[in-house]
């Protein structure tokens, strides 16, 4: 399996440490280097499948390559150090570049990592030389192809085998010397570790090679595989059309698949031994991974080791194959999706040229700059707070504390028997303050926010306190019962008892009948619907928070229900009650809402408005939904709700899901739920619900 | 399928749908960042890495292996869609840009800083072709057939190729339309090596974090779950990728993320374009 880089840096993270060698470089042999840039001034770097390799200069004027790993190499440090150990011991120069590892050598997130830091080897890739030879000197190739079986002969002969044979990995001088870099897989006869995780470039590799695949004989394939194709380049430079920049003349796909079209063009070569060592490589790819450790000399059995290059025709100058045909090509026309290019009966409505950008992407888009990003709606509210539900409950929270400490400031002046009215009172009206409040404030406007908030108090709390005398009779009997007991348990009159525990379920049911009707009450504000869902879920919030009421602050009769508004607990409660109640009514309303108006991009964007039969669109103060922004007049649109069906009416020109309506005050356009409505700057979104 | 590898024959292409809405215009989770800078961020590191990679000799330039497009879309003032290449200068004139131009053309070098403790602040400078922007709606209809147009031409010239990835990233509703059919249309093109890889990833939103879903989030929103349903299964080895970053997913993961968070943007984008493999 594929070794991926997990959480090694990447070549960019490495290419903003090297820039910094003073604080980076912390190994000695390091320090003092410097990266060498490009005319742009970022260091230049070649990247490879595990590592960045960067060239770096010292105050002596010379050179090195520093290998950095983006993936963890396998152990890396044993195999380094076995490797110099090993070439250490060697008394003939060998063609390995001399590379040593460093464990700490470069420090970046907060951490050091591992290099292998080299001398700079004068020497150009594999694949660049082949490139420039297969057109200016073919016959070089063969001389090319000679230079590296000699060295790889030479390095099996000193016990040792590179495991990646490829042409990325192959530096070859102007006089042909050859000399092999990344040395990540390397075997040595020396020592013994596991095999690498990597498993050398597929191109270059029998497909089956596994780890157990390993050992002084791995080079051997590879080292076939690129003679074949060199000198197969060099007896017939055509072959160069599959150059690939990744490749010689094979690929994987070719050594997978034996019916490829390149195998008979190299079995029909003029080089005798490349249709021979094409033979071998066919037979080889038909047998496990295990059957190409063979000796090179056994590999290429080169009794007859030809030179025919003499036979090769003198081809026409083959250039590498550049991408670039897309560049001046113009777009697919429209249909793009229709291989059998039929009909364009399907075609979209959308320009068959699409607009570009001018020069400057961000001119011509005036005020809606990144600068102008925090400042969005009123007071620049974050938008989740904007649906209604939420919003709601966060005002139930502030009107249940609100509540309690109004009413632990006025309960002294108030005759204790009026004292438990007045506080649902209180506390009934601020939610109703809430929720309205919140729907006018997240339909654009302060006055609005303010006339909700005081109509949605007025009406809660006259409500609640209709309801208080039913909440009363309620508890009444409970209450009564309760004193009786205690009488008899303490051996006194009922009379003389006047403290005593209320029923939890006596006040939970009291709080229901209260929440209820302000969730009628509230509710009906919208719609029938939504009065019905706010008496259901009024009563259901009211009876749980009733309940936590009642159970967490003792409930305690003083001729009335006794409120302690100072009292922790209570105030706990009568938060959760009010924001309990506060979130069921305003889903209540929300779902009770035959339709619903999203802001989805502009000024508001997040904005909800629940739809009345008729609503205006603006950036009029009395609009149902208010706008800002350029190119919104006063009273903009219409959404009415007719026979249950949205109609757009459009006093000036808006955008219907895409399409130019121009201002038409006679014209209505029937809306379909999900149907973006744009006007000036800003997308609303109809969302309406299946008629009940 | 899924298994060409990246040479000059064979090149790759990413198309990049980058949202330019208003909304893109606010801040992201995670980061004291807006979303527009987060994803222009994201794609200067993206771009960068991806010259490296094509780089593979010093002195070199790198080599044509990638062609990117970036195609930005938002509206101007009267809301008719702007939908065009987001890079500038010499890249502005071709809808795809190759690694080898990219690597020639960045919009600037930019100088940072970073601080070192007991150092002097060390400075360091990146390239950077994608400046953030923000404004006007979300025409990803209008997106979706531009990037068909042009992915359906890559197709047609290098129908060997490992097919184009494209990568949505938006933060709000198509405000031109379903985008559904498009989505369609766009994954049912196709190299000989398989269909068109469409990632869809919405940033930022107030509801659960969602990455790399093999179910459908069919307790999510509407928008949610057009954006899972637009979105293509990962490959087995972008799957192998998530893995090895933490993400504990099953086979028919998609290329799909919702309400992301900076590291999200992040992880996306690294599981989506995880193609090094096939190119050494």
């Amino acid at each position: 399996m594929t070794q991926y880089a997990t959480n090694w840096p990447t070549s960019t993270d490495y290419t903003s440490a090297v820039q910094m060698p003073d604080t980076a470089f912390v190994a000695p042999s390091l320090a003092s280097t410097r990266p060498v840039t490009s005319a742009l001034g970022v260091p230049t770097a070649a990247t490879g499948q595990n590592a960045v390799v960067f060239l770096l200069e010292d105050p002596h004027r010379r050179y090195h390559a520093l290998r950095c790993f983006t993936s963890a190499p396998s152990d890396g440090r044993t195999r380094y150090l076995a490797l110099s150990a090993h070439v250490g011991e060697l008394t003939q120069p060998t063609t390995l570049a001399g590379a040593t590892w460093i464990d700490e050598g470069i420090v970046l997130q907060g951490r050091s990592w591992p290099v292998v830091m080299m001398p700079w080897i004068a020497g150009r890739r594999l694949d660049i030389v082949v490139e420039e030879l297969v057109v200016d000197d073919p016959r070089r190739l063969g001389a090319l192809a000679d230079a590296l079986y000699r060295s790889v002969g030479q390095l099996q002969a000193t016990g040792i085998a590179h495991g990646d044979l490829q042409h990325g990995n192959i530096l070859v001088g102007d006089d042909l010397s050859i000399t092999l870099v990344d040395l990540d897989g390397v075997w040595v006869s020396s020592a013994s570790y596991p095999p690498p995780d990597e498993l050398g470039h597929p191109n270059y590799q029998h497909p089956h090679r596994s780890e157990q695949c390993w050992g002084p004989l791995v080079d051997s394939f590879s080292a076939l595989l690129i003679d074949v194709s060199l000198r197969a380049l060099a007896a017939d430079p055509s072959l160069a059309d599959q150059l690939g920049g990744e490749n010689l003349v094979l690929r994987q796909t070719d050594l997978v698949d034996l019916s490829a079209p390149v195998w008979p063009r190299l079995q029909a070569s003029p080089d005798e031994w490349v249709r021979a060592g094409a033979e071998r490589l066919r037979g080889l790819l038909g047998a496990t991974a295990e059957a190409t450790l063979l000796p090179l000399d056994q590999m290429f059995r080169r009794s007859e080791q030809s030179s025919v290059i003499d036979q090769m025709r003198s081809a026409a100058p083959v250039t590498g194959p550049v991408p670039g045909a897309l560049d001046n090509r113009g777009l697919q026309e429209a249909n793009w999706w229709d291989y059998a290019e039929t009909s364009a009966a399907n075609s979209p409505t959308v320009s068959a040229t699409p607009p570009r950008y001018p020069g400057s992407a961000a001119v011509g888009h005036g005020a809606s700059s990144l600068a102008t990003g925090g400042d969005r709606g009123p007071a620049g509210s974050p938008s989740k707070l904007r649906s209604g539900p939420i919003g709601s409950a966060l005002g139930g929270v502030l009107a249940g504390l609100a509540g309690c400490l109004l009413f632990g400031l006025v309960e002294p002046s108030i005759h204790h028997a009026a004292r438990a009215g007045v506080f649902i009172a209180l506390v009934a009206g601020l939610i109703g303050a809430a929720v309205l409040g919140w729907d006018g404030w997240t339909s654009g406007r302060a006055s609005r926010a303010a006339t909700g908030a005081l109509t949605g108090f007025a009406l809660a709390a006259i409500v609640a306190l209709i309801a208080l005398p039913v909440a009363d009779l309620i508890l009444q009997g409970p209450i009564e019962n309760a004193r009786v007991a205690a009488a008899i348990e303490r051996g006194t009159s009922v009379d003389a008892v006047t403290e005593v525990d209320v029923p939890v379920v006596a006040v939970a049911v009291a709080w229901a009948v209260v929440a209820a009707v302000v969730g009628l009450a509230l509710g009906a504000r919208q719609s029938a619907r939504a009065a019905l869902f706010g008496v259901v879920a009024g009563a259901f919030a009211g009876f749980v928070g009733g309940l936590l009421h009642a159970t967490t602050a003792a409930s305690i009769f003083e001729e009335r229900l006794r409120v302690e508004p100072f009292n922790p607990s209570t105030l706990a409660a009568t938060a959760v009650v009010s924001a309990l109640i506060g979130l069921a009514v305003a889903t209540a309303r929300r779902s009770g809402a035959l339709a619903v108006l999203t802001v989805m991009e502009g000024r508001m964007a997040g904005s909800e408005v629940l739809l009345k039969d008729r609503n205006t669109i603006g950036s009029d103060t009395s609009a149902r939904l208010v706008l800002q922004g350029p190119g919104v007049l006063g009273e903009h649109a219409a959404i009415n709700i007719v026979d249950g069906r949205g109609q757009l009416i459009a006093f000036g020109s808006v955008h219907l899901s895409g399409r130019a309506i121009p201002g038409d005050p006679s014209a209505a356009h029937p809306l379909q739920s999900g149907d973006v409505v744009r006007v000036g700057g800003s997308y609303i979104r109809f969302t309406q619900r299946a008629a009940s | 399928m899924y298994e060409q590898r990246i040479d000059r024959q064979h090149p790759g292409a990413i198309v990049f749908l980058v949202d330019q809405s208003e909304s893109m215009g606010d801040g992201i989770t995670g980061m004291p960042l807006t979303k527009a800078t987060t994803v222009a961020d994201q794609l200067n590191g993206l771009l960068f890495e991806l010259v490296q990679r094509c780089t593979k000799a010093i002195g070199e330039p790198p080599r044509p292996y990638f062609a990117v497009a970036i195609i930005g879309y938002g509206t101007d003032q009267n809301g008719n869609p702007l939908v065009g290449s987001v890079l500038q200068g010499a890249l502005a004139d071709d809808w795809w840009a190759w690694t080898t131009d990219l690597a020639q053309h960045p919009l600037r070098i930019e100088e940072r800083e970073r601080a070192v403790e007991g150092a002097p602040p060390q400075k360091y400078v990146m390239p950077v072709w994608v400046d953030p922007f923000a404004g006007g709606g979300t025409p990803m209809c209008t997106a979706l057939d531009n990037a068909g147009r042009l992915v359906r031409a890559w197709c047609d010239e290098y129908p060997a190729a490992f097919p184009p990835i494209v990568i949505n990233l938006s933060d709000g509703e198509s405000t031109d339309g379903s985008p559904s059919q498009w989505a369609d249309r766009l994954r049912s093109l196709h190299t000989d090596d398989g269909n068109v890889l469409f990632f869809n990833l919405g940033i930022g939103g107030d509801d659960k974090m969602r990455l790399f879903d093999e179910r459908a989030p069919s307790t999510a929103s509407p928008h949610t779950m057009l954006l899972w349903e637009m979105s293509s299964e990962l490959p087995e080895f972008m799957i192998e990728v998530a893995r090895s970053q933490g993400f504990q997913i099953s086979p028919g993961a998609r290329g799909f993320g919702a309400n992301a968070d900076f590291r999200n943007v992040v992880s996306f984008l690294n599981v989506g374009t995880s193609v090094g493999h096939l190119l050494r």
